[in-house]
C-alpha cells in the first residue's frame, strides 16, 4: 500500500486537475483558457511523478506545459481579435449530460474494481530506481520497431502541415501565414 | 535480445521488408519530386517509381507466404499478415494507375499525394500484422494521419479542406476512444501483447468485468469509426464527398479492409475468451449499420455519397462475421473483403473516368451514359450489380458464402435482416444503372474513351469482378490459408 | 434406341448454344450481316433438335426401365467451387426426368417459334441485334434453370432470367412507363428472390447440402422439424410466387407488357413465369411433407385465380387481358400442385404454353398491323387479317376450355384433381374462373376482330403480317389444337408417346396417374366453358351494347376491377410511405445530426493557420461527437448495466 503522503498528493493533483480542465469550458478569454490549460498539464506531470514515472513527468512539462502551449499562445495571438472569445455552444446541455454519463460509467468503475488485484506479466515487474534508462534501452532496443515508426509518424506529420497551409492554387512560395494575415486583415475590418 | 521479462526477441529485419521498402520508396518520391528541374524528369516519373517500389514491396511479401514468424514480439508474419499486405499493395496499385490522369489534373502536391499513399499503405500492413496494442495503435495513426492530409489534396474544392477537417477532429475523437480502452485492456490484461491478453482473459476475470466491459465499448466505439459503422459513420459521407476521389476509393478499400484486419486480430486473438461481452454489441451495431446505411443510401444524389453510404451499409454485413466469428466465418469475410474491394475500385474507377471527362459528380450527369460511353456504363453497371449481389458477380458468390457462414454460426436473424438490407439497396443502385442506361444523355452526346490507364484500370478491375464470381475457389483457397494462424 | 450422339448426360450443351450465340451477337453482331439474327435462330433450331435426341433417350431409358421415371438421374456435375473442406461445395450438375422433359420442349420450342416471329416483328427496330442476343441470353438461363440439379445453380439460373426479363421488358427504355415496369417487375420478383433464398439457405443449413434430390430426401427422412421445413417451405414458395406473379405480387406481370409483344409471348407467358410453378412442382416431395406449406400453395393460387381473371374481365388493353389471364392460369397449376396433382400442373403448364404464346404472338400481329392495343380501338379486323383472326381464336377456344382444343384437356384434368383431392370449395371458385376465363376470352375476341371497326384509320392502315411471323401462328396453332389430347393417356400412346403425359409425370409414392375422361365431369366442364362464352357473346357481340350498360348497374365494382382491387396503389403507397418514408426520416435525422449539408465548402478551410474556427459554430462537428459518445455511453451502460 502506498503511503500517506501519495494518496494525499494524488487526490490535490486531480482535484487540480478536473477543475482547470472543467474551468476551460467556462471561460470566454482563450488566454485564460491557455493559461488553465498549462495548470492541467502540470497536474497531469504530477500524477505521473506519484506513479513514479519521473521522465514522463519531466517530458510532459517540457514538451506540453512548455512547447507546446507557448504554439497556442502564438495561434491565438495570429488570430485577430474577435475571435478570441469562446463562442457559445449550443451543445452545452447534451453535451454535459452525454459527458456526465460516461464520466460516472468510469467513475463506478474505477471504484469497483479492486485494482491491485491485477495480475499479468507486466505487472510482475520490479520497481525501477530510474526509468529514464529502462525507457531508453527499451526503445532503442526491443520496441524499436514502435520507435522508427513513431518517428517516420512524426515526419510525415510534419510534411502534412507543411502541405496543408501550403495555398494550392499559389504554390510559389507564398506561405499560407501570409495569406492568414490577409484573412486577417479582412476578418479584422468586418 | 530479450526484452524486460526475458523473452528472447527475433529482430529479423528482413521480416519487415515490404514496409521498409515502400517507406524508402516514399522518401524518394519526396525528393523527386522536390528537385524535379533538377533532375529533368517527366510528372509521370514519380507514379513510376511508386509502383515500382510497390512491385518491391509485394515481391518481398510474397517471400514469406507460409511462414509464421514474429519481428520483435511486436509484428506477426504469418499468412495473414501477407495476406493483407499483398490485398494492400494491388489496391494501391490500381488506385495509382486507375486515377493517374485525376491525380496529374486534379491533385496538388504530386510527391506528397504518392508518397503519403505509400505510407499509408505501410500503415495498413503494419495494423494486419501487429500483434501488440501499441503497435497497432501506432499503425492506425500512421495510415490515418497519412488520409487525414491525403483527404485535404483536391486542388480547387473547398469542400476538400473542410472534409480533411472534419476528418481530423473526428478522427482524434475516435482515437482517444480507442486509447482509453486499450487502456482498460491493458489494465485487465496486464499486457499489450495479444497473447498474454488472450491468456489473461482466459484465466477468468470475474473481478475486472466492468473494466473490461467499458474497454471494449470504448475500442468498439473507435475502431467502429474506422470501420464507419453507424453511429460512429457520420464522418464518412463527408469525407468521402471532399476528398479527391482516387482517396474516396483508397479510404473504402483499404482504410476499411485494414480495420477488419485489425478486428479480426483483436477479436480472434486476445479479444476471444470475452465473446459474450462483445458479440450483442458487434450485432447491435451491425443491425444499425446495414438499416441505417441501406437507408439513407436511397435518398443521396450525389455518386460519392451514395457510395459512402452503400459502403456503410457493405460493412454491416461484414460486421455479422465478427460477430459469429470463427475460421469458416473468418475465411468467408477475407473472401468477401476482397470481392468487396475489387467490386468497389470497379465502380470508382469508372466514377474518376466519367469525372475526367464531365467533372460531375451528380447521380443525374450519368444520364445517358451507354450511349456515349457503353464500355464505361458496362463496368460501373457491373459493379453496381455486383455491389447489390447479383449472381455471376463478386458481390453474390462472396455476400453469399458470408451469409453461409454466419448462418451456421447461429445468427440466422442478423442474415434475414441483412438480405433484407440488400433488397433495399438494389433501389438505390438501379437508380444508378437506370440514368445510364434509360434516358438520354443531356448536351453532348458524342462517343468518348478513356484514357489508355483507364482501359488498363477499368478493365482489370471488370475481369476480377466476373472473375470472383465466377470461379472464386483460389480466393477462397488464398482467404482460408490466411485465416488459419488466427485460429491456430 | 439406337441414337446415342445426345443423351440425357449431355444436357449441359441446350444452355451453352444460346449463351454462345448471346456472346457472339451482342459483341460481334454489327459485324455480322442482319445483325446475327440468324445465328439466334440457328442456334435455336439445333437446341429444339437436341431436345429431340434427348427426349429419344429418355424415353429409351424409360422403355428400358434403367430408372424409375420420376427418379431422373444426375447425369452430369462436377465440383464447380469446394472450400472450406467441404463446408461449402458448389457442384455444376445437371438433372433430368420426367418434369424436366416437359419443361425442355416448351422452352425450346416456343422460343423458336417466337425468334423466327421475332425476325418479321422487330424488323427496323434500333437495337435489333441487342434483342436477339438478350433473348437467347434468357433462353439460356431458363435451360440452365430447368436442368439445374442443385439449389444454387437454380438460383443463379433463376436472377439471370430475371435480369433478362428486366432487360427486354425495359427494351423500349425511351418510355418512361417501360423502365417503370420494368424497375418494378425486377424489384418485386427480386423481394419474391429474396423469400427463395432465405429458404434455399435454412434448407441449407439442416442438410448442409444444395442438391435436390438429396434435400427431397432428406425431407423424407424427417431430417427436418416439421416447423422449420414449413417456413423454408414457404420462403420457397414466396420466390416462386415472386416469379409466376402470383398473389401478392402479382402486380408486376400487367405493367410487364411494356415490353415487346414477343419477349411477353415468351418470357412473361410461356416460360418464365412458369419457373415458379416449376420450382414447386421440383420440390412438391417435400411441400408433400409439410400440408400446410402446401396449403398455402393452393390457396395462394386460387384466390390468384379468381382475381386475376375478374380483372381481366374489365381490362382495355389487349396484352393486359392476356397477361391477367397468364397470371389467373399460373394460379391454375398452383391450385393444382396445392392438392398435390403435379401430372395436372405440369400437363397445364404444357398445353398453356403453346395456347398462350400462340396468343400472345396474334395479339402481337394485330399490334404490329394496327398499331393499337387498346381493344376500344379495334374491332372487325378478321376481314383484314385472317389468318391472325383465324389462330387467334383457335388459341381463344384452347384458353376457354373448349373440347377438343388443347385447354380443355388440362384445365378438365385440374378440376378432376381439386374435386377429388382438395376441399370442394376450391372445385368451385376455381370452376367460377374457368367460367369466367372463358367469358373475358370472348370478349376479347369479339372486340378485336369482329363488330365494326372502331377507329377506322386504324382498321384501314391494317393489312395481314408477313409469312415470317404467320407461320409461327400457324405452327403454334396446329398444337394448340392438339397438344391436349396426343400426350393425353390412350390417344397419345397410340401414336407413340411412351404412356401419355400421365405415365411419365408422377410422383413416386402416388404412382402412375391415368388419365380417364369421366364423361359426366367432363360434360359439367364443358357445359361451363360454352357458357361463359355464350355470356360472353350475349354481351359483347355487336357494339357491346349490354356490356356497356352493365358497367353502369355497378359502377363502383366496375372501378374496383379496372383499378385492380387498388392494390398497386396500396404498394405504391407502402413504398412512397412506409419504406421511402423511413429512408426519408432517417435521412433526415442523419442531415440534422449528421451533416446539415454535408460538406460545402462554405467554410473556406484556408489552412490550420487561418483559424476560421467559425464553422464549428455551424453544429456538424459537435454533433458528430455527440452521436459517438451517445454511442459509447450506451454500449457502456447497457453492457454494465446487465452485468
Amino acid at each position: 500500500m502506498d503511503s500517506v503522503g501519495v494518496v494525499i498528493a494524488f487526490y490535490v493533483l486531480s482535484a487540480i486537475t478536473i477543475v482547470s480542465a472543467a474551468s476551460i469550458f467556462l471561460l470566454r478569454n482563450l488566454v485564460h483558457a491557455i493559461v488553465l490549460l498549462v495548470v492541467v498539464f502540470l497536474g497531469m506531470a504530477g500524477l505521473f511523478l506519484t506513479l513514479s514515472a519521473d521522465f514522463i513527468a519531466v517530458a510532459q512539462i517540457l514538451i506540453y506545459a512548455g512547447a507546446i502551449s507557448v504554439l497556442f499562445v502564438f495561434a491565438v495571438m495570429l488570430t485577430p481579435l474577435a475571435s478570441r472569445d469562446n463562442g457559445n455552444s449550443l451543445y452545452a446541455g447534451p453535451g454535459l449530460l452525454l459527458g456526465g454519463a460516461i464520466a460516472a460509467i468510469v467513475v463506478v468503475t474505477a471504484f469497483d474494481v479492486e485494482w491491485n488485484q491485477l495480475t499479468g506479466v507486466a505487472l510482475e515487474q520490479r520497481s525501477f530506481t530510474d526509468t529514464i534508462e529502462v525507457i531508453g534501452n527499451q526503445l532503442l532496443g526491443p520496441h524499436v520497431l514502435a520507435f522508427e515508426v513513431a518517428s517516420v509518424l512524426l515526419l510525415f506529420a510534419l510534411l502534412g502541415a507543411i502541405v496543408l497551409v501550403t495555398d494550392p492554387n499559389n504554390e510559389d512560395g507564398t506561405t499560407a501565414e501570409e495569406e492568414a494575415g490577409k484573412d486577417t486583415a479582412v476578418g479584422g475590418s468586418e | 535480445m530479450t526484452d524486460l521479462l526475458g523473452n528472447d526477441l527475433n529482430l529479423q529485419y528482413e521480416l519487415l521488408g515490404p514496409e521498409i521498402a515502400l517507406v524508402i520508396t516514399a522518401a524518394l518520391v519526396l525528393f523527386a519530386d522536390a528537385f524535379r528541374r533538377e533532375l529533368k524528369i517527366g510528372q509521370s516519373a514519380i507514379p513510376a517509381i511508386s509502383i515500382l517500389g510497390l512491385v518491391v514491396a509485394l515481391l518481398l511479401s510474397l517471400l514469406w507466404i507460409d511462414e509464421n514468424k514474429d519481428f520483435a514480439r511486436l509484428v506477426t508474419i504469418d499468412n495473414f499478415t501477407t495476406f493483407f499486405r499483398v490485398l494492400f499493395i494491388a489496391v494501391t496499385v490500381v488506385v495509382i494507375i486507375g486515377s493517374h490522369e485525376y491525380i496529374e489534373r486534379r491533385v496538388s502536391h504530386l510527391g506528397e499525394f504518392y508518397s503519403l499513399l505509400l505510407l499509408s499503405t505501410v500503415g495498413a500492413m503494419l495494423m494486419a500484422g501487429a500483434r501488440d496494442l501499441l503497435t497497432a495503435y501506432l499503425a492506425i495513426e500512421v495510415m490515418s494521419f497519412s488520409l487525414y492530409i491525403l483527404v485535404s489534396l483536391a486542388k480547387s474544392d473547398t469542400r476538400s479542406g473542410e472534409a480533411s477537417l472534419k476528418y481530423v477532429l473526428l478522427g482524434g475523437v475516435a482515437s482517444a476512444m480507442l486509447l482509453y480502452g486499450l487502456s482498460f485492456l491493458y489494465g485487465v490484461g496486464g499486457s499489450t501483447q495479444y497473447t498474454e491478453i488472450a491468456a489473461a482473459l482466459s484465466d477468468g476475470t470475474s473481478t475486472l468485468e466492468l473494466p473490461l466491459l467499458l474497454g471494449l465499448a470504448l475500442i468498439i466505439a473507435g475502431l467502429g469509426f474506422k470501420a464507419s459503422a453507424v453511429p460512429f459513420h457520420m464522418w464518412t459521407p463527408d469525407a468521402y464527398e471532399g476528398a479527391p476521389i482516387p482517396i474516396t476509393a483508397y479510404l473504402s478499400a483499404t482504410s476499411k479492409a485494414a480495420t477488419f484486419a485489425l478486428l479480426l486480430r483483436w477479436f480472434a486473438g486476445p479479444l476471444l475468451p470475452a465473446i459474450d461481452s462483445w458479440q450483442w454489441m458487434i450485432s447491435v451495431l451491425a443491425v444499425l449499420t446495414m438499416v441505417i446505411g441501406n437507408l439513407v443510401a436511397l435518398q443521396q444524389s450525389n455518386i460519392k455519397r451514395l457510395l459512402a453510404y452503400s459502403s456503410i451499409g457493405q460493412v454491416g454485413f461484414m460486421l455479422m462475421a465478427i460477430v459469429t466469428i470463427s475460421d469458416q466465418t473468418g475465411s468467408a469475410l477475407l473472401l468477401h473483403l476482397s470481392g468487396y474491394i475489387i467490386t468497389n475500385l470497379a465502380v470508382f474507377m469508372g466514377v474518376i473516368a466519367f469525372y475526367n471527362r464531365t467533372g460531375r459528380e451528380e447521380i443525374v450527369a450519368f444520364r445517358g451514359l451507354a450511349q456515349t460511353n457503353p464500355y464505361l456504363a458496362l463496368v460501373i453497371t457491373a459493379g453496381l450489380f455486383s455491389l447489390a449481389g447479383m449472381p455471376l458477380l463478386a458481390g453474390f458468390l462472396t455476400k453469399f458464402i458470408l451469409f453461409q457462414s454466419v448462418v451456421s454460426g447461429g445468427y440466422t436473424w442478423l442474415v434475414v435482416t441483412a438480405l433484407l438490407a440488400s433488397t433495399v439497396s438494389l433501389y438505390y443502385y438501379l437508380q444508378v444503372i437506370r440514368q445510364m442506361y434509360m434516358y438520354q444523355p443531356e448536351g453532348d452526346a458524342s462517343r468518348w474513351r478513356l484514357s489508355p490507364t483507364g482501359y488498363l484500370a477499368t478493365g482489370a478491375m471488370l475481369v476480377g469482378v466476373v472473375w470472383v464470381g465466377v470461379y472464386a475457389a483460389p480466393f477462397y483457397t488464398a482467404a482460408d490459408r490466411a485465416i488459419a494462424p488466427l485460429f491456430t | 434406341m439406337g441414337i446415342d450422339l445426345v443423351g440425357m448426360e449431355d444436357v449441359w450443351i441446350l444452355p451453352a448454344i444460346p449463351f454462345a450465340v448471346f456472346i457472339l451477337v451482342s459483341f460481334f453482331g454489327r459485324l455480322i450481316p442482319r445483325n446475327g439474327d440468324f445465328i439466334a435462330v440457328l442456334g435455336m433450331a439445333l437446341v429444339v433438335l437436341l431436345v429431340g435426341l434427348v427426349l429419344v433417350d429418355f424415353q429409351g431409358a424409360f422403355h428400358d426401365e434403367v430408372f424409375a421415371p420420376i427418379a431422373g438421374a444426375n447425369t452430369y456435375s462436377f465440383d464447380w467451387i469446394d472450400i472450406g473442406d467441404g463446408f461449402f461445395v458448389i457442384e455444376f450438375s445437371t438433372y433430368v426426368d420426367a418434369v424436366t422433359m416437359v419443361m425442355l420442349p416448351v422452352v425450346s420450342f416456343v422460343s423458336l417459334m417466337v425468334l423466327v416471329y421475332s425476325i418479321g416483328y422487330m424488323k427496323g427496330e434500333a437495337r435489333y441485334g441487342w434483342y436477339f442476343a438478350a433473348l437467347s441470353f434468357f433462353v439460356a438461363a431458363m435451360l440452365l434453370l430447368v436442368i439445374s440439379g442443385n439449389l444454387l445453380q437454380l438460383y443463379l439460373a433463376w436472377e439471370g432470367v430475371g435480369l433478362a426479363s428486366y432487360l427486354l421488358i425495359g427494351f423500349y427504355w425511351e418510355r418512361q412507363s417501360a423502365a417503370e415496369a420494368a424497375k418494378k417487375a425486377f424489384i418485386t420478383t427480386r423481394i419474391g428472390d429474396v423469400g427463395l433464398l432465405i429458404g434455399i439457405i435454412l434448407l441449407w443449413r439442416v442438410t448442409g447440402t444444395f442438391d435436390i434430390q438429396e434435400i427431397i430426401h432428406a425431407a423424407e427422412e424427417g431430417v427436418f422439424g416439421q416447423t422449420y421445413l414449413t417456413v423454408a417451405m414457404l420462403f420457397l414458395f414466396a420466390g416462386a410466387a415472386g416469379k409466376s406473379a402470383q398473389f401478392p405480387f402479382h402486380v408486376w406481370l400487367p405493367d410487364a407488357m411494356e415490353g415487346p409483344t414477343p419477349v411477353s409471348a415468351l418470357i412473361h407467358a410461356a416460360t418464365m413465369v412458369v419457373a415458379g410453378v416449376y420450382l414447386v412442382a421440383r420440390m412438391l416431395p417435400v411441400y408433400d411433407e409439410v400440408l400446410i406449406a402446401r396449403d398455402v400453395v393452393l390457396y395462394v393460387g386460387l384466390i390468384t385465380a379468381l382475381m386475376a381473371a375478374t380483372m381481366g374481365l374489365v381490362a382495355t388493353d389487349i396484352k393486359r387481358v392476356l397477361a391477367f389471364s397468364t397470371v389467373s392460369q399460373l394460379g391454375f397449376m398452383f391450385a393444382a400442385l396445392g392438392v398435390g396433382a403435379l401430372t395436372a400442373a405440369m400437363f397445364h403448364l404444357f398445353t398453356h404454353a403453346f395456347f398462350k404464346s400462340l396468343l400472345f404472338l396474334g395479339s402481337g400481329s394485330v399490334i404490329h398491323a394496327t398499331e393499337q392495343q387498346e381493344v376500344g380501338e379495334l374491332g372487325g379486323l378478321r376481314k383484314k387479317m385472317p389468318i391472325t383472326a383465324l389462330t387467334f381464336t383457335i388459341g381463344s377456344l384452347a384458353l376457354a376450355g373448349i373440347p377438343v382444343f388443347a385447354g380443355f384437356w388440362s384445365k378438365d384434368e385440374i378440376l378432376h384433381d381439386l374435386q377429388h383431392y382438395g376441399p370442394f370449395a376450391a372445385y368451385v371458385i376455381l370452376a367460377v374462373t374457368a367460367a369466367l376465363t372463358a367469358i373475358y376470352t370472348t370478349r376479347l375476341v369479339l372486340l378485336t376482330f369482329f363488330g365494326k371497326p372502331k377507329n377506322e384509320q386504324a382498321y384501314e392502315h391494317a393489312h395481314e403480317s408477313p409469312p415470317i411471323m404467320t407461320g409461327p401462328l400457324v405452327i403454334l396453332a396446329v398444337l394448340a389444337l392438339v397438344v391436349g389430347f396426343i400426350t393425353y393417356q390412350g390417344v397419345g400412346e397410340s401414336l407413340g408417346f411412351v404412356g401419355g403425359i400421365g405415365e411419365l409425370v408422377y410422383l413416386p409414392h402416388h404412382g402412375p396417374h391415368v388419365f380417364k375422361l369421366d364423361i359426366a365431369f367432363a360434360a359439367v366442364a364443358t357445359a361451363t366453358a360454352v357458357v361463359g362464352v355464350a355470356i360472353g357473346i350475349m354481351y359483347w357481340w355487336g357494339d357491346a351494347r349490354r356490356a356497356i350498360a352493365a358497367q353502369s348497374w355497378a359502377p363502383e365494382l366496375h372501378q374496383l376491377l379496372v383499378r385492380r382491387y387498388y392494390l398497386d396503389e396500396l404498394y405504391q403507397g407502402v413504398i412512397n410511405h412506409v419504406v421511402l418514408g423511413a429512408a426519408a426520416v432517417v435521412a433526415w435525422f442523419d442531415k440534422r445530426v449528421v451533416n446539415e449539408t454535408g460538406v460545402d465548402g462554405s467554410t473556406q478551410f484556408v489552412g490550420f493557420l487561418g483559424y476560421r474556427f467559425k464553422f464549428l459554430q455551424t453544429g456538424r462537428i459537435p454533433h458528430y461527437v455527440l452521436g459517438m459518445a451517445l454511442g459509447v455511453a450506451a454500449l457502456a451502460v447497457v453492457a454494465i448495466g446487465t452485468t
